[in-house]
């Protein structure tokens, strides 16, 4: 089982329609996938018409496995599964600051679900917190949608920097361009200067589409309504680069 | 749903039971009494001519499963699941279904045997949804409905989504509901199908203690029920195994007769076993051609590309030869002569007290097995002592010969044994035996074929493609011949070797093969 993270400490960025997006090109290529939505906004849930979830209650997500289990939701596409957030999740710092080694206890609590799916897919909220810190521990790699605009470039920058201080594997971050306007020369501009600067992004990127903003509309991954259209395609490319640099079989 | 509507069904949705209804499944019914919360949405199949597939044994109805054909789509229902897929084309055998799950869940089918139909008539498929008010399914089933004379009979099965538990159970609390007479458990529908199943391959529970005579007696009536089986299958041509089985079971039957000396009188065995050999006689040449049509693709493989025009007519020719030999077999098997003859066996067979005794009849079963098994192996290493030393294409044909006919000995005294033990022995004959039948139909391809070109080369107007593919088939099982017969070798030497003798000495002796 492999766990993958999507995430960035700033927000509107498009970590949730790449989680959702990229979660349904896993399923659809035949893999075990579990959504978990760790925002408290619960906007992947909001996407797969599943509603948040009352079971989950703090300690319950990392203390009572069977309810953690239990508040898995099946999604309508074959192979997919999510776990919806719940409001509660916003305690979840407070909640892991309280615990013994609450950095390793995400990764304790998913390892519970290990035999169902191939990969865990986290979306995570944006700040930098107890629990993103646990999401970094328990990830095998790390998904980073940034906008090639000043402010995100500055965002990411910032991630590396506090994986740098805190000793975190900076290998496991494979930041990608996301929303990107290719007509405007700033994005071509900080398209070109960024991947110089930093060799890990990936080739892929996913334009700035309205197929995507439809999604909120359909309720639906957008390749599932509009499979031809560039940002599904995108989407896909995205996935088989993760995937071919993740050594899935 | 209304809450006060409905108690939760007694019915666990984690057995994943089948459930089945003796009239047309309630769609509208259902959709009324739904909660205005959840939605319904149908999608449905209607066929006129649906087909139940089964192999020419019916392995699919005698493990309680149905394979159904509704035009475009493929239906495999049995007491756990019933699963839908879509089918481009009518399938022909087991690997043209499309679907990977349903020829998973049909394993227990031979690739090799054709898919024929047990039933026509009209069906009804339908994939049911319920969602939720943000347009999400909480539950999933298909219902299969099938016409019989009495009525619809249906079939639903509910697939529990993960997290949706509560939804799924009410949903089926609502089918319930619904159902006049719902049953939780997958009932014996054969008959309201109007289908009928066949004399199974089962052996007769023989008690080790009984009279040898009494064993043989309900062996051979058993096989004889199951040669019989498939006379209908040969005279409808449904699959080549028909035959082979038909031979198969007969044969056996004369094994136990011919071979179980003692058991019956002398005169009274050799008259019936005569008798018996007299139904088979007409069904070789048909079975020879078979085998050979069998290896067509084999063969095919390896010709070189500007000899296949003249191989297709090889074998189209050959296919035609077969053709008149079924005719012929088929209407023998219709004919008056025919039928006189099997019903005076089957008299035979009803009324095996009838048959004088022979002097062991008395003896207990299992040790007069014993004691032949004994005999026969006696006689297989003696055999295969001489092909060895000789490497005869004869002394190899009689080897084959008492290998089969211990082989049927040992399946038909296989109740009578620690079934571990026989099953090891029977394993390493069967390894020899096919080494060998394998030989012996290359050689008589062999025959045949050449005797086939000859014949066609003296005709008016020889056709040069066809002698030249012919003489590459010739080549080919030629080939295939020396390499089966450097095979055969192995598998002699491993079958007079101490291991295999071994697992002989614990079935034969009496102390350990208790």
């Amino acid at each position: 089982m492999k766990i993958i993270a999507c995430y960035s400490n700033k927000g509107g960025v498009g970590k949730t329609a790449s989680s959702v997006n990229i979660a349904y090109a896993l399923a659809k290529d035949g893999y075990r996938t579990l959504l978990c939505d760790l925002d408290p906004q619960g906007a992947s849930g909001f996407y797969f018409r599943i509603k948040p979830s009352r079971k989950l209650k703090d300690k319950a997500f990392f203390k009572d496995v069977e309810r953690f289990v239990d508040a898995i939701r099946e999604s309508d596409y074959e192979n997919l599964d999510l776990l919806p957030a719940n409001l509660t999740f916003r305690d979840f710092d407070i909640f892991l600051s309280r615990m013994k080694n609450s950095r390793s206890r995400l990764k304790k609590a998913l390892k519970q679900v290990k035999a169902d799916y191939d990969v865990i897919l986290l979306d995570c909220p944006p700040n930098i917190s107890l629990l993103s810190e646990a999401v970094f521990k328990a990830a095998d790699q790390i998904l980073v949608p940034v906008i090639p605009t000043t402010l995100s470039e500055r965002t990411y920058e910032q991630l590396l920097d506090f994986f740098k201080d805190q000793g975190y594997n900076h290998r496991k971050l494979l930041p990608f361009f996301s929303m990107v306007q290719k007509q405007k020369s700033m994005h071509r501009d900080g398209m070109l200067r960024l991947r110089k600067q930093h060799r890990r992004f990936l080739k892929s990127a996913i334009p700035f589409s309205s197929d995507i903003e439809k999604m909120g509309i359909h309720r639906a991954p957008v390749a599932s309504f509009s499979a031809n259209r560039p940002a599904a395609k995108a989407y896909n490319a995205l996935w088989h680069e993760i995937r071919n640099k993740m050594g899935f079989s | 749903m209304k809450a006060d509507a409905k108690p939760t069904p007694h019915i666990d949705l984690t057995t994943e039971r089948t459930l089945m209804v003796r009239q047309a499944f309630p769609l509208k019914p259902l959709n009324k009494s739904l909660d205005p919360d959840y939605t319904l949405k149908v999608e449905s199949v209607r066929c006129t001519a649906s087909m139940v597939l089964d192999s020419y044994d019916q392995s699919l109805l005698r493990e309680q499963q149905i394979l159904v054909l509704a035009g475009q789509q493929i239906a495999c229902c049995n007491a756990r699941a019933l699963t839908f897929a879509k089918q481009n084309a009518s399938p022909q055998r087991k690997n043209d279904i499309d679907s990977k799950t349903l020829r998973r869940r049909v394993s227990q089918l031979d690739a090799r045997r054709e898919l024929i139909v047990q039933r026509h008539g009209p069906a009804r498929l339908h994939r049911l949804t319920m969602m939720d008010d943000e347009g999400k399914t909480c539950a999933r089933g298909r219902v299969m409905e099938l016409k019989t004379p009495q009525g619809w009979l249906s079939f639903i099965d509910l697939d529990p989504l993960r997290g949706y538990r509560d939804a799924s159970t009410r949903f089926l609390a609502e089918i319930l509901h619904c159902c006049k007479r719902p049953s939780n458990t997958f009932p014996d529908v054969f008959p309201t199908l109007g289908l009928q199943l066949k004399p199974g391959p089962e052996l007769p529970k023989l008690h080790p203690r009984q009279t040898i005579k009494t064993s043989c007696t309900e062996l051979f009536t058993s096989f004889f029920a199951q040669a019989r089986s498939n006379e209908e299958g040969i005279i409808e041509d449904q699959d080549s195994e028909c035959l082979h089985q038909y031979r198969v079971q007969l044969r056996k039957t004369r094994a136990l007769l011919k071979l179980c000396q003692g058991v019956y009188s002398e005169d009274a065995a050799a008259a019936v076993s005569q008798r018996f050999e007299s139904l088979m006689k007409p069904t070789g040449a048909l079975r020879d051609l078979d085998v050979l049509l069998l290896q067509e693709p084999a063969l095919k493989s390896g010709m070189p590309e500007d000899q296949l025009v003249g191989y297709d007519r090889l074998f189209r020719y050959i296919k035609r030869q077969r053709q008149r030999e079924w005719r012929k077999l088929s209407r023998h098997l219709q004919s008056k002569a025919y039928r006189q003859k099997a019903a005076a066996l089957q008299k035979v067979v009803d009324h095996p007290d009838k048959l004088e005794s022979g002097e062991l009849a008395e003896m207990p079963s299992v040790d007069y097995a014993r004691l032949i098994l004994q005999k026969r192996l006696n006689k297989v290493l003696r055999k295969s002592g001489q092909a060895v030393q000789s490497a005869r294409t004869e002394d190899l044909h009689q080897l084959r010969l008492h290998c089969k006919k211990m082989r049927y000995l040992m399946e038909s005294f296989l109740p009578l044994f620690p079934k571990k033990k026989m099953k090891a022995a029977i394993t390493r004959l069967k390894g020899l035996q096919n080494a060998l039948g394998e030989l012996n139909d290359r050689q008589s391809q062999f025959v045949h074929i050449r005797a086939l070109l000859d014949r066609h080369a003296n005709t008016s107007a020889p056709d040069p493609q066809m002698i030249e593919a012919g003489g590459a088939v010739l080549a080919r099982l030629h080939q295939w011949k020396a390499d089966t017969l450097t095979r055969a070798d192995i598998l002699i030497n491993d079958f007079r070797g101490d291991n295999t003798q071994a697992i002989f000495k614990a079935l034969t002796d009496q102390e350990k093969s208790g």
